[in-house]
């Protein structure tokens, strides 16, 4: 898989538009994982930067894991360029979740997700940057502790110590979530079929 | 960690993947991208023999070509980067048939614009001569530099004349030809990145462009002439365009520009060279100021400053201009009983609306709309217009009757003169704000323009001594000006967030927060803690609602600013009791709420909000009988008011989401009928929202078996979506899949399968192959062909929608449909231990998907059913 890869990169940058969507595919999802639940729909364009940037890397990759650490590395420093391009370095924006009625939203966006989980997401969203991307690498992508290492360009201990210390906040910050959220579910439980349905319609 | 709740691992995998639209969009709008155009171009385009390559420009090649019918030479920039079904392809036609319609000497003529092979072209002019650029290496005496200059400028202010923006002016989108006459080229494509990897790859030697694959059209021109607004992804106009201008005059006149970093611009670097008059500068200067509202108001202003002997033809045609305002006025007028020192004493009113609300103004925005969407735009332009006429009128004769009321009939004392026109600025700035939003509509937020024109404040408050008394004390003098400069500011974003531009105000709000944070004026503070407070709401982001909201509540509190005070503990209310879902704490503060407004002597408009907010936050905690009572209410009081439609249409549809949860089918309908007229009367019958609705009403007819107009419903729908986001929308295709079951519980078999069919072929080209929506189709295609007599493809498709379904979304529902589908078919083809391994398979997702009760779910039962009929029944 990995010169497998470096291959497609190569053949990408000679201009053979198959090997550009081979690789989209292959890693499309890890990326859209990582951008969605950090930025709006701003995703598809950090998805392409990421791509992009793919381009101009000259390196060699050992095996798979090798790659998707370097792809992680670069997502992960897109992401930082374009909050750091947004001046919004010091303020996260949480974009990614359910918009209420209220604001003239239309049905569809009154019940979107099933709850714990967007209990889940609401609360990584809450845990500083690093901790989410941490967290969500060691659990979602079953990256190796070296890798979350050299893929944040911190020693073994640091990515170690800092998964520990994602998780507490997550919990944490989970804990504030249910407490608001133990009433909701029976609503949102009544609701849930009719919006399924309702999804299918308008999207 | 002994306190850890149990199963964080698992909760944390769980929310590992989405399968939602939004991901399918995403990958097909990276994919279009990244591989949607690499190809070279060889062959003729249409009527156009492609003869030679002249060069790569930002948005693709240019060739020199031969037009075979008109027998001339033209220029042919092909785009790459778009592609035929690309929504940014059709701005981008849209932008470049509108520069088609300006004929200048000073603009390179556009003939046509059209699609071959796939690809967008441009057939151009063809220019003999050289860009801007090339043309100051040469080293041209500075007289003949700002000539050039001169016509470069007149181009621009030309297209401004129609109502298009360039959004990329630089030295390199001038071409000079043969006889030195300066041709502005490119109108208007920079509007959202068309710059593909190909143009990238091969101006690897152009530093200028940071960001080529900038996709959402914030960041689409070239970084070192783009004005701080427009870099900031803000407002792009015509004084953006100025600003570029000034950027690349300086540059050709200083010998280097004049900023390191536009976001940041100080002082302007180098001097001008000797022979180039100080006004210029001076003139130059004042167009690179960093606020659109310092520079001019104008490129002709501009252009009038630069060169002294302009100034006097100008003169003239002010003259003329003078009069053409004058009749505005006298239509305004032409009723009103004519008092001589009414004439004399307060007639200044209208010509504050010059700039604002004018002749030009208004073409410019008919341009604009037009350009945003030709057919859509009309139709938000007619609308837009007669609001903000009756509002700009509304406006003047509340001046004028402030103004008559101490002067002329002296009635009314100096301070409450003071107080009405410092709630008519109010106004003014909020209608200014809105206008100046409007060279930036696409075609997603044209058709939100009448809604945005219908909220501006009411003009009639200022008129109302209660409200008068009430409004905040005014800024010290020192820093008068830029409290005013960043309330305009404030009634832009404000302006933006009507329209829906949501990203673009929330990358400005911050930005205001700290200014007005600055400038340490509270009730300016707590207005602009409001707004950040609704942004943050908007992206889910309540914590940070809550924090924004609470600050606003102490700092109008602090600063007697009554009316926000009131509206911040609604709005902070809806954020507690709704979106964080602390019932209580919600409820108490809509009651601060209420008394807020009382002590302010009421407000009908805030009041029913405080109803509805009340539904809203007793929904979320699962009371729908009196969530429907609040709701009714405020129903009740928003349908007095025909300015709140739009908000009596949105509470509609919230009492239709709770009849349809407790099965109310025939209450559901009527409330969604009541909100498919007012939004049919408010947003107009192809807007979007027109559609979510029909959709709605469709299922509910459904589930009433009222199957005629389920069809009628969707396909209403269908036709508002296709027109609105393109045929080959994953949207138009989803609402085909509802279509498809409505003909199979109908029993038109044949229709459904037509219908699934065309579903999973769209989706299949727009999302790919193995997207999960592309399951969903081939599965209910599967479910059809079993059942119209050819089971053996039903089976095909139906494994294929399952092995879909097991590697992506294991845990659906429609897994276990599929697998009950499955067992039919087998059965159908008599493999009868294949069917039940089917149907077990078929009840184990579905107890997966749906948890312990899931034997009473209607799924459950249905599938039960279908065994029992092709297996027992046998």
């Amino acid at each position: 898989m990995s010169s497998d890869d470096s291959a497609l990169i190569e053949a990408w940058r000679a201009g053979d538009p198959q090997a550009a969507d081979t690789l989209l595919r292959r890693y499309f999802d890890p990326l859209w994982r990582f951008f969605r639940n950090k930025v709006d729909d701003q995703a598809e364009e950090l998805i392409q930067r990421t791509m992009t940037a793919l381009l101009k890397t000259r390196e060699q990759f050992r095996g798979e894991s090798s790659f998707r650490t370097y792809l992680f590395r670069i997502a992960r420093s897109e992401l930082f360029r374009f909050y750091r391009e947004r001046q919004r370095a010091a303020e996260r924006f949480d974009f990614d979740a359910v918009s209420v009625a209220d604001m003239g939203a239309s049905p569809s966006s009154v019940v979107a997700r099933r709850e714990h989980e967007r209990a889940l997401l609401i609360a990584l969203r809450r845990i500083p940057l690093d901790s989410q991307i941490v967290l969500e690498w060691h659990y979602w992508e079953d990256l190796r502790m070296s890798d979350i290492a050299e893929a944040m360009g911190v020693p073994l201990g640091t990515a170690k110590s800092r998964i520990r210390r994602a998780r507490e906040q997550l919990e944490q910050a989970l804990q504030e979530t249910i407490e608001s959220r133990e009433q909701l579910d029976s609503t949102l439980q009544n609701l849930d079929g009719w919006a399924k349905e309702l999804r299918n319609v308008v999207g | 960690m002994p306190d850890r709740p149990p199963g964080l691992e698992t909760q944390l995998r769980a929310a590992r993947d989405d399968e939602g639209l939004e991901k399918a969009m995403a990958f097909a709008a990276v994919r279009n991208a990244l591989v949607g155009d690499t190809l070279e171009l060889a062959g003729d385009m249409g009527k156009y023999r492609v003869l030679e390559r002249l060069g790569a420009g930002g948005m693709g090649a240019v060739f020199a070509a031969w037009d075979s019918e008109l027998e001339r030479r033209v220029a042919l920039k092909v785009l790459v980067g778009t592609t035929e079904a690309d929504a940014e392809q059709k701005l981008i036609m849209r932008e470049a048939k509108a520069a088609a319609q300006l004929s200048h000497p000073n603009v390179v003529t556009v003939f046509e614009v059209g699609v071959a092979r796939g690809r967008v072209f441009l057939a151009m002019e063809y220019v003999r001569g050289e860009t801007l650029r090339a043309w100051l290496g040469e080293n041209p005496p500075p007289n003949a530099r700002i000539a050039v200059l001169m016509g470069a400028g007149r181009g621009l202010a030309a297209a401004h004349a129609c109502g298009l923006v360039h959004r990329d002016f630089k030295p390199d989108n001038v071409l000079v030809d043969a006889d030195g006459r300066a041709k502005v080229v490119d109108f208007g494509l920079a509007h959202s990145s068309t710059e593909s990897l190909v143009s990238s790859q091969h101006d690897a030697d152009a530093p200028t462009r940071a960001s080529p694959l900038t996709q959402t059209g914030s960041r689409s021109g070239t970084p070192h002439y783009m004005a701080p607004e427009a870099l900031q992804g803000v407002t792009v106009d015509a004084r953006s365009d100025q600003f570029s201008f000034a950027v690349s005059a300086w540059e050709a006149l200083c010998g280097q520009r004049p900023f390191e970093d536009n976001e940041d611009p100080r002082a302007p670097r180098g001097r001008p060279m000797p022979g180039v008059p100080r006004t210029t500068a001076a003139a130059l200067q004042r167009a690179l100021s960093p606020a659109p509202a310092d520079r001019f108001a104008s490129m002709e202003a501009l252009l009038e400053a630069i060169d002294p002997a302009r100034r006097v033809a100008r003169r003239n045609r002010w003259l003329l201009g003078g009069a053409g305002v004058l009749s505005i006025g006298a239509l305004a007028w032409g009723f009103r009983p004519h008092e001589v020192p009414t004439a004399t004493l307060c007639t200044g009113a209208h010509e504050r609306l010059e700039g604002v609300w004018d002749a030009p103004r208004r073409d410019a925005f008919e341009a604009a709309f037009a350009s945003a969407d030709a057919q859509a735009g009309a139709e938000a332009w007619t609308r837009t217009a007669a609001t903000l006429d009756t509002y700009a009128d509304a406006w003047v004769a509340a001046s004028t009757d402030a103004c008559e009321a101490t002067r002329v009939r002296g009635d009314q004392s100096d301070e409450t003169l003071t107080l009405r026109n410092r709630c008519l600025d109010g106004r003014l700035r909020a209608l200014r704000g809105l206008t100046e939003r409007f060279s930036t509509l696409d075609a997603d937020t044209v058709s939100r323009a009448p809604s945005a024109a219908a909220a501006l404040p009411e003009i009639d408050d200022c008129a109302d001594p209660a409200f008068l008394s009430a409004q905040v004390e005014p800024p010290p003098a020192r820093i008068a000006e830029e409290v005013r400069a960043a309330q305009l500011e404030l009634a832009t974003l404000e302006a933006g967030e009507e329209l829906g531009q949501y990203k673009e105000v929330a990358g400005s709000v911050p930005g205001l927060v700290e200014r007005a944070a600055s400038l340490e004026h509270r009730p300016l503070a707590a207005e602009v803690g409001y707004l950040q407070g609704r942004m943050h709401q908007r992206m889910g982001a309540f914590p940070d609602a809550r924090a924004a909201l609470e600050q606003v509540v102490l700092d109008a509190t602090a600063s007697r600013h009554d009316h926000l005070l009131a509206k911040a503990l609604s709005l902070l209310a809806l954020v507690v009791g709704h979106d964080l879902g602390d019932r209580d704490a919600g409820l108490s503060l809509l009651d601060q709420a209420q008394a807020a407004l009382t002590r302010l002597g009421g407000d009908d408009e805030l009041e029913a909000q405080l109803l509805s907010r009340r539904g809203l936050i007793l929904l979320r905690a699962s009371d729908l009988p009196e969530a429907r009572a609040q709701l009714e209410l405020a129903a009740e009081m928003f349908s007095e008011r025909l300015a709140d439609g739009v908000q009596y249409g949105d509470t509609k549809t919230n009492l239709a989401n709770i009849s349809i949860a407790l099965g109310e089918w025939d209450r559901a309908l009527d409330e969604l009928g009541a909100a498919l007229e007012v939004f049919e009367a408010f947003h107009g019958e192809e807007h979007p929202a027109v559609g979510a609705v029909l959709g709605n009403r469709a299922i509910v007819f459904r589930n009433l078996e009222r199957l005629d107009e389920a069809r009628q419903s969707f396909a209403r729908a269908r036709e508002i979506f296709a027109a609105a986001q393109g045929e080959t929308h994953p949207r138009v295709a989803a609402i085909d899949l509802n279509l498809g079951n409505v003909e199979l519980q109908a029993g038109n078999t044949n229709r459904a399968l037509a219908l699934f069919d065309a579903a999973a072929k769209s989706l299949q080209a727009s999302l790919g192959e193995e997207h999960v929506w592309v399951a969903k189709a081939v599965s209910a295609r599967g479910h059809a062909l079993a059942s119209t007599g050819d089971p053996r493809a039903g089976v095909a498709d139906l494994e294929r929608a399952i092995a879909l379904f097991e590697a992506q979304a294991p845990d659906s529902i429609d897994l276990g449909r599929a697998y009950c589908y499955l067992g039919a078919g087998r059965a159908a083809l008599g493999e009868t231990s294949a069917a039940n391994a089917a149907f077990d398979a078929a009840f184990s997702r579905l107890e997966a998907a749906l948890g312990p009760e899931f034997e009473a779910h209607a799924d459950v039962l249905d599938c039960r059913d279908a065994q029992a009929a092709v297996l027992s029944g046998r």
